[in-house]
């Protein structure tokens, strides 16, 4: 028989048995949505992380688990840390190893997003990706006390263009945040898309938030707030500083400045080697994952199961149909060839609503929690590795539809055209 | 069946944000550094242009067994016997290829010798000159693991040319990989 014509008749055999297909197409289609999410959220995490420490020899904060620093102070994630004196980031500074630091200051927000108060050596020090240094799309650096730079996500966002006036929120949740009310800051800079937080990041000098905080306590604003020229004037010195990014003269003494910032002492400080503290997070991370891939190798097992369930079942219904088709001189073979064509049908049509379903569902999460998973793309392209994963389930599902294809060939020859009394 | 792995992904940010922050509490009790954990070692390994620095510290009890200045006969004899094969060189195997030649070693030992009570650690420093740095792809602990009977467990980290990484060794996994991923 011509192929063409097996494989109409294949498909309108499964056609005629569609329900329980359909479902079985979905739960495929479901695990391979979570093997692919898992593996693609692996992925991207990785390079993103990666991406945004390049030169970056050691970040200091206040005395915490090195994860949490790193998380907090890099990627704003996580709980916040505890800040560290001013005066202390003074003396890193002067200590003879340090190359270069750069401050940083979190708590503060703008319609959900991070602002980072630091100074401009974040534009003349901050490596990310290869060595690369941060690019201005428009604009320069702040200089002004009311001045702000925005990341390109940012610009994206809100469709923000220089000269654009905006304020600043206390905390990070955008309900409950408290609006610097009076305090106009005016965006002076809109940096190049990096692929890091900064991206998501306003970015403004440490006096800026000391100014625009004048008057606080414990968290809750003042009836005190100053003009933007008694401000400008009055700017205090920054008091506490978050976290501190620093590189070295020479990478090889990074063990031992660590071990001096860690003895540091006027306040308890740690010093976390960034490339190494995130590699003992993936290690943590592995777990997590080889659990994950577990429920999905799991899930996956369980819905090729149901597949040959589904290709055997019918089978005495089917019994007529195809005694029918080796009466009409259809070969040994092409009975095969007609369970090969349903299964290779199904399983092709599950790949392609299971890579649906994982961008429906990513683009969900996406929305949901925009903070988390700003960095994966809304259409991240398969890999290799995942399209070749999927070729050999494929190939899997073939080998099972060999089972009911042999069980079918098999009692056609037997008892074919009797009838079951 | 079906709806369980919705599930699963749906609530994945939650979870890593749930075993992040348990991460971070295991990391305070058990990874700041200077932790005293009997079993438990921490080495640093920094190599730039030809220097290869390797800093160790550890309890003094994973390689005596007693924290204390010796005092029997036979605590005598094993502390005179593990200083010398200590100031020998260095307990690592390194590729031939790198050509390392061992130029200062320094120890704190003989402080164990003034010590009556409580905790003690250990800290050795290595330095070495190589040939040829980027052929050092690989440091054997093995012997390390062989003449510290209580050691268990080294927390190394390690950096070289702008990468930094994290490697736990045991006695069955002795060999610190210095490759990227």
């Amino acid at each position: 028989m011509a192929f063409s014509s097996l494989i109409r008749l294949a498909l309108k055999s499964a056609w005629s048995r569609k329900a329980t297909l359909i479902l079985s197409l979905f739960s495929v289609a479901v695990s391979i949505a979570l093997l692919i999410g898992v593996d693609q959220l692996r992925n991207h995490t990785k390079a993103h992380f990666m991406n945004s420490l390049s030169g970056t020899d050691l970040i200091v904060g206040a005395r915490s688990g090195p994860v949490n620093l790193l998380l907090y102070s890099l990627f704003h994630l996580g709980e916040a840390t505890h800040n560290i004196d001013y005066q202390s980031y003074l003396s890193l500074q002067k200590m003879p190893q340090i190359d270069w630091t750069i401050p940083l200051s979190l708590g503060d927000s703008h319609r959900g997003f991070q602002v980072l108060g630091t100074n401009q050596d974040l534009y003349r020090h901050y490596r990310y990706a290869d060595k690369q240094a941060l690019q201005f799309a428009a604009g320069k650096p702040f200089n002004d006390l009311y001045d702000v730079v925005i990341g390109s996500e940012v610009a994206r966002r809100f469709h923000y263009s220089l000269g654009h006036k905006l304020t600043l929120a206390h905390g990070m949740n955008p309900q409950h945040a408290i609006e610097h009310k009076g305090q106009i800051f005016t965006v002076v800079g809109i940096l190049e898309p990096t692929g890091t937080p900064i991206d998501d990041s306003l970015q403004v000098s440490l006096k800026a938030l000391e100014a625009i905080h004048v008057g606080w306590h414990n968290g809750a604003p003042s009836g005190l707030t100053l003009t933007p020229e008694l401000a400008r004037k009055l700017a205090p010195q920054p008091q506490t500083l978050t976290a501190v990014l620093v590189g070295l003269k020479n990478p090889i003494m990074t063990f031992k400045v660590q071990r001096k910032i860690n003895q540091f002492a006027d306040e308890p400080l740690s010093a976390i080697l960034p490339g190494a503290t995130l590699a003992k997070f993936w290690k943590t991370l592995g777990m997590f994952e080889k659990s994950l891939w577990a429920i999905g190798a799991l899930v996956l097992a369980a819905a090729l199961l149901n597949i040959l369930m589904v290709l055997l079942a019918p089978l005495n219904e089917r019994r007529r149909e195809i005694a029918i088709l080796r009466a009409l001189g259809c070969h040994a073979g092409d009975v095969f060839k007609l369970f090969a064509i349903e299964t290779a049908a199904l399983m092709l049509s599950a790949s392609a609503v299971g890579i649906a379903l994982f961008y429906g569902l990513l683009n969900l999460a996406k929305y949901s929690f925009p903070q988390v998973l700003q960095f994966m793309p809304s259409l991240p392209l398969l890999t290799t590795q995942e399209l070749a994963g999927l070729g050999l389930l494929g190939i899997l599902a073939l080998a099972l539809s060999l089972i009911p294809a042999y069980i079918a060939y098999k009692r056609s020859l037997h008892d074919g055209l009797t009838p079951k009394l | 069946m079906s709806i369980k792995p919705l599930i699963y992904t749906a609530l994945f940010p939650l979870l890593l944000g749930s075993s992040l922050s348990a991460y971070a509490e295991d990391e305070h009790h058990h990874h700041e550094h200077g932790a005293h954990e009997h079993g438990i070692a921490e080495m640093d390994v920094a190599i730039a242009g030809k220097q290869l620095m390797i800093d160790l510290e550890s309890p003094a009890h994973n390689l005596f067994g007693f924290e204390h200045a010796p005092q029997t006969k036979q605590q005598k004899e094993l502390f005179e016997q593990k200083r010398q094969q200590l100031r020998k060189g260095a307990p690592f195997i390194l590729p031939q290829a790198a050509g390392c030649r061992l130029v200062e070693r320094e120890d704190n030992l003989d402080e164990l010798q003034h010590k009556t009570g409580g905790h003690s650690d250990l800290d050795f420093e290595w330095q070495f000159e190589c040939a040829d740095t980027a052929k050092l792809n690989v440091i054997d602990a093995k012997p390390l693991f062989a003449s510290w009977p209580h050691l268990l467990k080294l927390r190394v980290e390690w950096l070289r040319g702008g990468v930094q990484s994290a490697q736990t060794l045991d006695k069955h996994a002795t060999e610190l990989r210095l490759t990227s991923e």
